[in-house]
């Protein structure tokens, strides 16, 4: 599963954010939907489930493979900080439908 | 940062036909965009619409440029190829096929791209976006204070160096680098750079020039009060009753401060009346202007200091960053009703005067969201209700004050639940298709600006004024004319007193000459009901009593909820020239005419408790506001949506008040 999303993503581990002292952990292969992520949990978005105008916007919104999030808030709306620790950072409340859609690498 | 980063080769020069330059301002939402183009034009702007849509547009004149130079905000967006209204309008203006109403159409000399200092990356995508458009450019980056105090660096020379542009880092905030931004202006140059034209290929371009530019850069400090604030507000509980407590502090506050101003608008237009009245010779201009033009623009007038407060307490919530919070909150509340939780600020405002309401309606992105919205939002007990609201209570239920505030609050309850159940069955059947997820940015906790506040409240003031001095002058004065004419005498009674009056005034004693006044103003009550009972209104009453009659309504209850579509508050003062002869309600004699008067036959009341209660129910539901269907038909973008709306309130409206006025009949209560 992590591999798929990896290639949904344009193979893209190990490249950019991985190499980012908050991704250090990284590597664990564990890649599950946002929703099923606990608050305060780091990750990296390997790849959107949603399409068409849904996963545009979420793209738009900076929410694309490879972006390091941190999950603030777990529970309707999921916050989800985009590019916590190694720079400047946007937060995103989704609701349960989309976040389902977003698939993240968790951190070790 | 520097403040101005130049590339040392430049790229090529732009060519611009005069001295006049047009630039736009394009940028994410929450980028300071708004407040960058209040610091670069101050008050020197005028706010139209994109021609053909209902977007607003700001033109102003930046300082610094040649006279004649424009410099247009464009609605913020996270993307160019988004398929949304706001990107497609940015498209078109960028493509030189769109301008605002009155604006000539052209390409613009020079785009200025407002990046955000704290959220570079995701700025640096429109900014590749705006890049790919070959038109001359100039960088903003913004909110260089709030990314100084969160230790973000990025270093802009590296941004200039690549794309061949001005890059200015400025914060529009405190003042910093727009002097250097408005030298700027007038030297945007064409980028040397073409980021990669598919999706993922700018996103690498923009994550590799972002790497450059923050390299070396230290991490930034974690933000951990947003994270508690976060926490609190949009906790289930806790967040409910932060919403609460908001909304009830906005309410107070807007009908606790705007009462001043509303007194002394009242106080000018009286004044102005009483002056014209007595320098125009009596007349049909004289009727004209007094009380046709004079007194529709001041019943409309008065509801300015409200507007503008709405709005400038809107605007420093969206400031603060809560608003967004709110939106989630509310989302999870209006989403069995087939709304999302961007419906809440245009229902939020609708309390105000639906007309503000409806048009902040475009915050909605999903269109048939929208259009929900739009067709539920004049349910919500707008200020022009109150007074209805306060003599219908008053009747029900006298010197009893805490029923009267019960029957009050159990108006606005019902207002929301019949405009929340309309947005559903309207999802259902004319608007079906599932709402779509609720996603949003939730902007960072700021301090908000006072002047881009006051900004929008004096343009939201503005706009409102047009509006009352065309169309809704317009109504005024169409009903002011079905009202007032035909011209009848006065009827025998009158004219018998009158004489009566005169004979008293003869008299030496002061008790006679006193008794003479009284006469005379039940002359003048005599009069003023007979003419408004032979007038084209009164008449239509007339004609149109049957159809009012299973809500308990005679003819003159008929003729004041006809007179109340230009504004329902008319009711009260209409009820008060029918019964009383005069149109000051507020006058305990004339509420207590009101409260005894009887119908046609003389004996029944005409305000019994079964048709009090209708009477509510009715104002509760019903369309009667023209202005308000004419910025439906205006921002849902057709007349059809309007005439649904009409027939839609008014239908339920008339059902529950017969259906009410029936059950209270049959339970004896009369």
């Amino acid at each position: 599963m992590a591999e798929q999303v990896r290639q949904q993503a344009g193979g893209a581990a190990g490249s950019g954010c991985d190499a980012a002292p908050c991704c250090a952990g990284l590597g664990t292969g564990q890649v599950v939907s946002l929703c099923r992520m606990r608050s305060g949990q780091c990750g990296i978005i390997r790849g959107l489930l949603a399409v068409g105008a849904d996963g545009a916007y979420l793209r738009a919104l900076g929410l694309r493979a490879n972006q390091r999030i941190r999950l603030c808030r777990a529970s309707g709306p999921w916050i989800v900080e985009v590019g916590c620790h190694g720079g400047p950072a946007s937060r995103i409340g989704l609701a349960r439908d989309l976040a389902a859609q977003v698939q993240v690498e968790i951190a070790g | 940062m520097s403040q101005t980063a130049s590339a040392k080769e430049t790229g090529s020069s732009p060519a611009t036909a005069g001295p006049a330059r047009r630039l736009v301002l394009l940028g994410n939402p929450n980028t300071g965009k708004t407040s960058l183009f209040n610091r670069l034009c101050g008050v020197r702007h005028k706010t139209s619409n994109f021609a053909g849509t209902t977007q607003e547009a700001r033109v102003g004149a930046p300082r610094g440029l040649p006279e004649g130079s424009e410099i247009l905000d464009l609605p913020g967006i996270y993307s160019l190829e988004l398929e949304q209204s706001e990107a497609e309008i940015c498209r078109r203006v960028l493509a030189g096929e769109l301008a605002p109403r009155g604006e000539a159409i052209g390409e613009p000399d020079t785009v200025v791209v407002v990046a955000d200092a704290t959220n570079l990356l995701r700025s640096l995508m429109l900014v590749g976006e705006a890049t790919r458009r070959g038109l001359p450019m100039i960088v903003a980056i913004n909110l260089v204070d709030e990314a100084r105090k969160r230790a973000i660096h990025a270093d802009e020379r590296v941004l200039a160096e690549r794309l061949g542009v001005e890059v200015v880092v400025c914060s529009a905030r405190t003042g910093e680098g727009i002097e250097q931004l408005s030298r700027a202006l007038a030297q945007g140059r064409i980028p040397r750079a073409s980021p990669p034209g598919s999706i993922e290929g700018l996103e690498t371009w923009a994550d590799e020039l972002y790497a450059q530019m923050a390299a070396g850069a230290e991490p930034p400090i974690p933000d951990t009060l947003t994270d508690r604030l976060d926490r609190a507000f949009t906790h289930p509980l806790l967040g409910l009753l932060a919403f609460v407590a908001t909304m009830g502090g906005l309410f107070w506050t807007i009908f606790k401060l705007a009462a001043y101003p509303m007194d002394w608008i009242d106080a000018i237009f009286t004044h102005l009346g009483g002056f014209l009245g007595g320098v125009l010779p009596p007349g049909p201009l004289h009727d004209l202007l007094v009380d046709g033009v004079l007194a529709g623009v001041g019943s409309t007038a008065i509801f300015v200091p409200q507007i503008c407060l709405l709005f400038f307490l809107i605007s420093l919530l969206e400031d603060t960053g809560y608003l967004a919070r709110a939106a989630f909150v509310m989302d999870k509340l209006l989403r069995p009703f087939g709304l999302t939780g961007h419906s809440f600020v245009p229902f939020l405002s609708s309390h105000a005067c639906a007309l503000p309401g409806i048009i902040s309606a475009r915050g909605v992105p999903d269109r048939r969201d929208r259009l929900a919205t739009i067709l539920a939002a004049p349910f919500m007990s707008c200020t022009a209700r109150i007074p209805v609201y306060v003599l219908l209570t008053g009747l029900l239920f006298p010197q009893r004050p805490a029923m009267q505030a019960l029957a009050f609050t159990g108006c606005y309850a019902m207002g929301i639940f019949a405009g929340l159940f309309s947005a559903m069955l309207a999802r259902r059947t004319v608007l079906p298709g599932k709402s779509r997820p609720m996603v949003m940015e939730l902007p960072a906790y700021r301090m908000p600006s006072l002047r881009n506040a006051a900004l929008l409240a004096r343009d939201r003031g503005f706009m409102f004024l047009r509006k009352a001095g065309t169309a809704i002058l317009a109504i005024c004065i169409v009903l002011w004319w079905l009202g007032a004419y035909p011209r009848t005498t006065a009827p025998p009674q009158a004219l018998q007193l009158r004489e009566q009056a005169e004979q008293l005034r003869a008299s030496d004693q002061a008790a006679d000459r006193e008794g003479a006044d009284a006469i005379l103003t039940e002359a003048d009550a005599l009069e003023a009901a007979h003419a408004a009972r032979s007038s084209f209104l009164g008449r239509m009453g007339s004609a149109l009593e049957p159809v009012f009659r299973p809500l308990g309504y005679d003819r003159q209850l008929t003729i004041g909820v006809l007179a109340s579509f230009a504004a329902r508050e008319v009711f009260v003062s209409t009820m008060a020239v029918q019964v009383a002869g005069v149109d000051d309600a507020e006058s305990e004699s004339v509420r207590q005419s009101i409260a005894t008067a009887t119908r046609d036959d003389g004996k029944t009341l005409v305000f019994t408790a079964a048709t009090s209660w209708s009477l509510l129910i009715y104002y509760v539901l019903a369309m009667q506001c023209l202005p308000t269907l004419a910025v439906t038909a205006k921002e849902a973008g057709h007349w059809k949506w309007a005439l649904l709306q009409l027939v839609w309130m008014c239908g339920v409206a008339y059902v529950s008040a017969a259906a009410l006025y029936h059950i209270l009949q049959a339970a004896g209560v009369a």
